[in-house]
């Protein structure tokens, strides 16, 4: 559940795991930390949304996988940007900047 | 829609399914782990660390769900469970089912059997290499469709033509065959040297002809079949040592055809053809040609090169040469040519009622649908997609086509037996007919795309459906709705239903019309026993005509014969010979006539009348006057308003005394020679006293005072008295009428079956309609009960419902039967193809059945009780 903040937007958590993962590969539980930090405790990834979009990026080829060792040891999946979901993450990156920006310029002028 | 990239991703998934599944434990359970220990690093105890890293999980079998969705790779879950719940609710109302699969398994299985024989006789390839470039070829006079070729004119256009590989002639005929395992009457072909080439199959053992074999002169040889191999010569391996003894001749066999090849159908001899063919002249047209295209020709090429040749023929043999043009046809079409528009029709037929059995399952599935409306509607409301609904529903129907299917291939095989069973002996490669990998994929196929068509209105309804009315009013809001598209497939299945009986119906009254047709003599009480005279009896005319006197007379002691008497070929069996003749009143004229050899009893045997003059007499001896008999078509034709007494003709090449003038000293009434359907042909009779030699194959036919199946016993101990190497085949002249009939009897049967097939499946869908539609309106007819309607009104009420689509599909089924009847007409005797009475009955043959199967739910409607129905409603 997003507890806090807010839902979020539809594709906007595809974009966030991108995000996330442009810092470098690493696992789910990772990616769901790292925006957790990052957002300052406001957004909080369910993971039964995660693991799907995770997948889903997979699939579609923007991010892809590896088995490696986690940092306690253990075996858990990598995940990484492709050269094609680091492009979709500069498009989605901008057109969610110009719609950020109208919905300010919006609430702004009310 | 899915990239190329993703489609082997998933293809890929699918694949290691197992690892990915184990994967994805891993994954959660590593990310359940981390975030247990988070929890437990904040200061919770492990138990509740854990607990709290499984709430905040939100279930995991949900996620693992989801994300196996996002891969796609719930498609094939999907399906299983699809198929897995279409088996419950198909099973849970066994009643449905049960018809349904009746219903299936007859429409799917007639067609398939159906399709099993056009496949075996119509479209199956020729079992030869490249069969495709096969062709047959005739020549052409301009006046008659096509005949059969001249020697000589086949060894020219063999030399001449350039269009194909291989060119060679043939002929078959029956023979009786001595010196096998027993005397055998078995069907000979003469073929040229190139015969075997050309159709390229090689010997199973031997050889087939040597060049200096296919030569005038040659040392006399012959190829056996595999089947009279094993059948006559005990499988024998040292093939020079049988010699086999045809016309006198005595043939040593050399080659052993594979059962495999059969060619000409039945051929169990082949002989060189040339020997046989020395001397014969351009307008003899004897010999069938076969010819395999050169490599890149096309038909139309060889069709072209072929004219040009026989018209330059023609041209350079004038007056010999009779033939002007030449056809060339695919080799195949000219085998199965008689039989395609029958087994086509039969194919129509046996469509019409698989779409009748689409029909009816389409609305008891409409029916289904409405009264699982509620069901559907819960189920969409519990979040079902439509899309899942309509998948459900093609599942559902799918199964139940394939089962039917599965049911009908098992029928089919019975049915296909029973089709040949039925079908004529002349059916061109009935042997090859067979349920085959073809026939079964046609099977799948066409239960496949009619699970489709069954599913198609219930799937639309579903996406139709108005999910809330649904439910609230449960299947009642529906149903009226639907009413309109079931009167339509009412309508539609009833025209189907009467387009077949009509078409049964009019073939019906050709038969017996054709029953009815006067043959010119009286079958009834006659038996024929056909004989074929070995070579040792038939060698001088004296033979003959004393072998015959000692049959007949021995034949005509037996205890309840009354006549017994002689022809060469019996009208309506197999044909026999025709030829030219001068007329002696009419120099450079020619007439043309079938040529018949008979004895002085035939006519009184056959109780066919002496118009004028005398019949034979036993005083027309070979010394005496030769003389002739006209039948009526030829007195007509040749002295029209004369007497043709007196009248003199001299045939060219029917017998030895082409020098001879016979003398007309009578006219007997016309008989059908080639079939009850067949105006009388020009006719003229010779005495075997003096012309025997014609008849050295010829039939006895007997006239008896008893049954004369009955005496036929003594017959056979009889001929075989005066000769045993004589084959006797007896039949009753009654049978070589029936046999006469036995193509149309075939499609008649057929179409009949499928006609009653489809207004059984007719009746069921109106009574399923209609007891639906009853049951669900039960609340009205409660309350206008109550209001004061009768039972009769109410009888009144459901039957108009019921028969306003029934006569709506009559209308409908009458505008069809006009529009097929370019297709029934050559079919058809004696009968127009919108023949009143005959629409007419099958109309109230429909209508009976359709109140019949209606009368049921309207008498159940009439007995609805208001109080009940309005409390229940």
């Amino acid at each position: 559940m997003t507890e806090s903040a807010s839902e979020l937007l539809q594709g906007t958590l595809d974009m966030l795991i991108l995000t996330a993962l442009a810092s470098g590969p690493m696992h789910g539980w990772g990616v769901s930390q790292r925006i957790q930090r990052v957002s300052r405790d406001m957004l909080r990834v369910n993971q039964g949304s995660l693991y799907p979009a995770l997948h889903r990026l997979e699939d579609r080829g923007l991010i892809a996988a590896a088995w490696g060792t986690s940092e306690n040891n253990r075996r858990a999946k990598f995940y990484h940007l492709t050269p094609a979901g680091r492009r979709a993450l500069g498009e989605e990156t901008a057109s969610w900047r110009q719609f950020a920006m109208a919905v300010e310029l919006v609430l702004g002028t009310a | 829609m899915l990239g190329l990239r993703q489609l082997l991703h998933r293809l890929r998934d699918l694949a290691r399914r197992p690892t990915l599944e184990r994967d994805l434990d891993d994954e959660m359970r590593f990310h359940l782990e981390m975030q247990a220990a988070a929890h437990e690093a904040r200061g919770l105890d492990p138990a509740a660390a854990r607990a709290e890293a499984l709430r905040e999980f939100g279930g995991v079998v949900l996620a693992k769900e989801s994300v196996r969705d996002a891969r796609g790779l719930t498609v094939v879950d999907d399906l299983r469970r699809d198929i897995r719940f279409a088996a419950r609710v198909l099973r849970r109302s066994p009643g449905f089912t049960a018809v349904a699969m009746i219903t299936l398994a007859l429409g799917i299985g007639a067609t398939t059997a159906v399709f099993t024989v056009v496949n075996g006789v119509l479209l199956r390839a020729l079992p030869f290499p490249h069969s495709a470039r096969l062709v047959a070829l005739f020549e052409h006079d301009g006046t008659k469709d096509r005949m059969a070729v001249s020697f000589p004119n086949f060894t020219d256009w063999r030399a001449e033509s350039r269009a194909f590989a291989g060119m060679a002639a043939y002929g078959a005929g029956e023979a009786t065959v001595l010196g096998a395992s027993e005397p055998v009457r078995a069907s000979v072909t003469a073929a040229s040297a190139d015969f075997f080439r050309v159709l390229r199959v090689a010997p199973l053992r031997g050889r087939t002809f040597l060049p200096e074999e296919s030569r005038p002169g040659g040392v006399p040889v012959a190829v056996v079949s595999e089947a009279f191999w094993r059948r006559y010569l005990g499988a024998t391996p040292t093939l020079g040592d049988v010699h086999l003894e045809l016309w006198n001749t005595s043939f040593t066999v050399v080659g052993v055809m594979p059962s495999s090849f059969d060619f000409p159908e039945h051929s169990a001899i082949w002989i060189p053809l040339e020997p046989l063919e020395q001397g014969s002249g351009r307008t003899a047209h004897n010999d069938q040609v076969i010819a395999r295209l050169a490599p890149g020709v096309t038909i139309e090429r060889a069709r072209a090169e072929m004219n040009a040749i026989a018209a330059r023929l023609h041209e350079r043999h004038h007056g010999d040469d009779d033939a002007t043009a030449a056809t060339v046809v695919g080799l195949r079409d000219e085998m199965v040519g008689p039989v395609r528009r029958q087994l086509a029709l039969v194919f129509g037929a046996v469509l019409f009622v698989l779409l009748v059995a689409c029909v009816n399952l389409t609305s008891a599935n409409l029916a289904r649908g409405a009264a699982r409306a509620r069901e559907m509607a819960l189920r969409t409301a519990l979040g079902a997609g439509r899309g899942r609904l309509v998948r459900q529903l093609v599942a559902e129907n799918l199964l139940l086509a394939l089962a039917g299917g599965g049911a009908g291939i098992a029928l089919a095989v019975w049915l296909v037996r029973m089709l040949l069973a039925l079908a004529p002996a002349t059916l061109p490669r009935a042997g090859g007919v067979s349920v085959s990998a073809t026939v079964l994929l046609f099977a799948v196929g066409v239960s496949v795309v009619t699970g489709l068509c069954i599913a198609l209105l219930p799937a639309l309804q579903v996406s139709a459906t108005d999910l809330r009315g649904a439910i609230a009013d449960g299947e009642r809001g529906t149903s009226a709705g639907r009413r309109p598209v079931r009167g339509a497939l009412i309508a539609v299945e009833v025209g189907m239903a009467l387009v077949l009986l009509v078409g049964a119906g009019l073939l019906i009254r050709s038969f017996r019309a054709l029953l009815a047709q006067d043959p010119g003599f009286d079958p009834r009480g006659v038996l024929t026993a056909e004989l074929s005279l070995p070579s040792t009896r038939a060698g001088s005319q004296a033979s003959i005509a004393a072998y015959y006197d000692q049959a007949l007379a021995s034949v005509a002691s037996v205890p309840g014969v009354e006549h017994a008497a002689l022809i060469n070929a019996v009208p309506l069996g197999p044909s026999g010979l025709d030829g030219a003749f001068a007329i002696g009143d009419r120099p450079g004229e020619k007439g043309y006539a079938d040529y018949r050899v008979v004895s002085e009893d035939y006519f009184a045997t056959m109780r066919i009348p002496i118009i004028t003059g005398r019949g034979f007499l036993p005083s027309d001896d070979s010394s005496a006057t030769n003389v002739t008999l006209v039948n009526q078509t030829l007195a007509r034709r040749l002295w029209p308003g004369e007497s043709p007494i007196g009248k003199r003709i001299r045939p060219f090449g029917m017998d030895k005394h082409a020098a001879k003038w016979l003398t007309v000293v009578g006219v007997v009434g016309d008989v059908r020679q080639r079939g009850l359907d067949t105006p009388p042909r020009p006719e003229h009779y010779v005495f075997y006293r003096q012309r025997p030699e014609r008849a050295s194959d010829a039939t006895i036919v007997i006239r008896t005072s008893v049954p004369p199946g009955s005496v036929a016993g003594a017959v056979r101990e009889r001929l075989r008295a005066i000769d045993p190497d004589v084959p006797v085949v007896l039949a009753t002249m009654d049978d070589v009428v029936a046999r006469s009939l036995a193509d149309r009897r075939f499609v008649m049967l057929v179409l009949t079956g499928f006609g009653a097939l489809a207004l059984v499946l007719a009746a069921v869908g109106i009574y399923g309609v209609l007891s639906h539609s009853v049951a669900s309106r039960t609340r009205e007819i409660g309350i206008r009960a109550a209001l004061g309607a009768d039972g009769r009104r109410v009888l009144a009420l459901v039957m108009r419902d019921a028969m306003l689509p029934v006569l709506a599909g009559l209308a409908a089924g009458v505008g069809g039967a006009a529009l097929l009847t370019r297709l029934t007409r050559a079919l058809l005797y004696d009968v127009s193809p919108m023949d009143a009475p005959t629409i007419g009955a099958a109309i109230t043959l429909i209508a009976l059945v359709a109140v019949a199967a209606a009368l049921v739910p309207a008498r159940r409607a009439m007995r609805v009780d208001p109080v009940v129905a309005l409390r229940e409603g």
